[in-house]
């Protein structure tokens, strides 16, 4: 089969900015941080107190109860996106196409709100027996399973587990299946739930969270925040959203994957360049034709450094006048579904011609010389765009996005 | 012995013996968990070796910080652990924690 072209007809959204693509699209082009004390759990005993959690969420309004037993929170969040992505594109389920839909999710740690009640009953609370459904609940693959049943969707489907990087992985396979015919439609994104006391306890002594908040590529940053969420995308091949007069946000043009095959923690600057130079190849696009970069971003001293490094040796000169902004600074570092609720961010972007700004910036720091459009979204007429993903274990995973004239 | 002389020092002294007392026990312990952590023999460490010629790299340093973290009940904050480069400088950087874990409860706090 020849190669398709592939574009995006459906966006599905819940963060900490919103429960919805419009609050949360409103939220990023207006600068409004979704960082806060952490609500849910009593943060003493950790060095960190702030994380860029969903608030306001009733999950009966979502799910019923005998359902809402089945899903740990990452896969109800799946589940939430990926209804309202489904809805938006505007879907009408044939057998035949149910039968050619693909879902690929990412997640970085799964079910860890099933795992803590798990340990907390055993070792805190003396209970002898697990909750029973433990296991289906923890599994990273939770979300996408929950999704094929909600839509009875029986293509392939799996999930995809590169720490930070989970999301643009997923995506990029789901990419390459339509493309590649091996897919008709593709649910594509990630989901993620990490606001554990246990889980949290282990960032805390990975010293890469912030005492205060998100401040990607300027001085005095001290770190990511967490966030939770999803992002959901509906992928098709171009031709069949025209058929069917379907919206088209934008076309996901390529993906570039690459690994630093180096350090677990410490990020190469060759190996986000190779990825960045990969989408871009891959999607036919000249570095100077990318009119703004959704950076990884995530606030740490050595990511945002890095970065910069990397964009930098690949869009030289042009590197000058390119925005690359971070939106963790405003819904956190989802982590396993932070690609993904920057996928949502970054095709907006070019639909709407508004790039989202780079929040809690204070002064720039000379290690990080780039245009990262601070504390204010601005307006701008972008043809190409890409968002990067870089993981704990240095697997990269880089999107190119263009403008749909069609 | 001992006895008669702790009895006759000063009490400033006495503060000063058990700070030194308390500094062998921290060093010895920034030993062990160094020598568990990288497979090092103890005998082969002392406190003016380096990180970077034992091989410590920052995930290893960071393990060997929570071990001892753990070992004490004290926290080392990130500007604290940035300043460590040899075996010494860690055993300063878990006597400064007590201090400011001894200083969180004092008047001044």
């Amino acid at each position: 089969m020849p190669e398709r072209r592939v574009v995006i007809t459906g966006l599905g959204v819940i963060c900490s900015l919103g429960h919805n693509v419009a609050e949360t699209w409103t939220a990023l082009s207006e600068g409004t941080s979704g960082i806060t004390p952490i609500h849910c759990l009593d943060t003493a005993g950790l060095s960190f107190h702030n994380g860029a959690q969903i608030r306001g969420l009733d999950v009966l309004q979502h799910f019923d109860k005998k359902k809402l037993h089945l899903l740990d929170p990452f896969a109800q969040f799946a589940v939430i996106a990926a209804r309202e992505a489904v809805q938006d594109a505007g879907i009408e389920w044939t057998s035949q196409l149910k039968a050619r839909t693909a879902v690929i999710t990412g997640s970085c740690v799964g079910g860890q709100t099933s795992e803590e009640e798990l340990f907390v009953g055993f070792y805190r609370d003396g209970k002898t027996r697990a909750p029973a459904l433990t296991v289906p609940r923890v599994m990273a693959n939770a979300s996408c399973s929950a999704i094929t049943m909600e839509f009875g969707a029986t293509g392939p489907a799996f999930t995809t587990a590169t720490a930070c990087s989970s999301a643009n992985h997923a995506i990029s396979q789901a990419l390459l299946m339509v493309k590649y015919g091996k897919a008709d439609l593709a649910v594509a994104g990630g989901s993620e739930a990490p606001f554990v006391f246990g889980h949290l306890l282990a960032w805390d002594s990975l010293r890469a969270i912030s005492p205060d908040t998100c401040r990607p590529f300027s001085k005095g940053r001290r770190g990511t925040i967490l966030g939770e969420g999803a992002g959901m995308l509906i992928l098709e091949p171009l031709e069949a959203a025209l058929a069917r007069g379907a919206h088209i946000y934008a076309e996901l043009a390529g993906c570039g994957l690459s690994a630093d095959a180096n350090h677990l923690t410490a990020p190469t600057c060759e190996g986000p360049m190779k990825a960045i130079q990969l989408a871009l190849q891959d999607a036919g696009i000249h570095p100077h034709q990318v009119g703004y970069i959704n950076a990884h971003g995530t606030g740490t001293e050595i990511n945002d450094c890095v970065e910069t490094r990397a964009i930098r040796a690949v869009f030289g000169k042009h590197a000058d006048n390119l925005p690359v902004s971070s939106t963790k600074s405003m819904h956190g570092h989802a982590l396993g579904a932070a690609g993904a609720i920057e996928a949502v961010a970054t095709t907006l972007s070019l639909a709407h011609g508004v790039i989202p700004p780079t929040m809690n910036f204070l002064d720039p720091d000379p290690d990080c010389e780039l245009d990262v459009v601070p504390n204010r979204a601005r307006m701008a007429s972008i043809d190409c765009a890409l968002s990067n993903s870089f993981s704990f274990g240095g697997l990269n995973a880089v999107l190119a996005f263009k403008r749909c004239n069609a | 012995m001992q006895m008669t002389m702790e009895n006759m020092i000063s009490s400033q002294q006495n503060s000063e013996m058990a700070d030194s007392q308390h500094s062998q026990e921290i060093a010895a312990t920034v030993i062990s968990v160094v020598s568990a952590e990288m497979g090092l023999p103890s005998e082969d460490l002392t406190l003016k070796r380096s990180f970077e010629e034992l091989g410590i790299d920052s995930l290893n340093g960071l393990s060997i910080i929570t071990e001892l973290e753990n070992a004490f009940t004290v926290h080392l904050e990130n500007e604290a652990i940035a300043k460590i480069r040899t075996l010494a400088d860690v055993v300063r950087a878990v006597e400064n924690a007590f201090a400011e874990k001894a200083g969180e409860g004092g008047p001044h706090a």
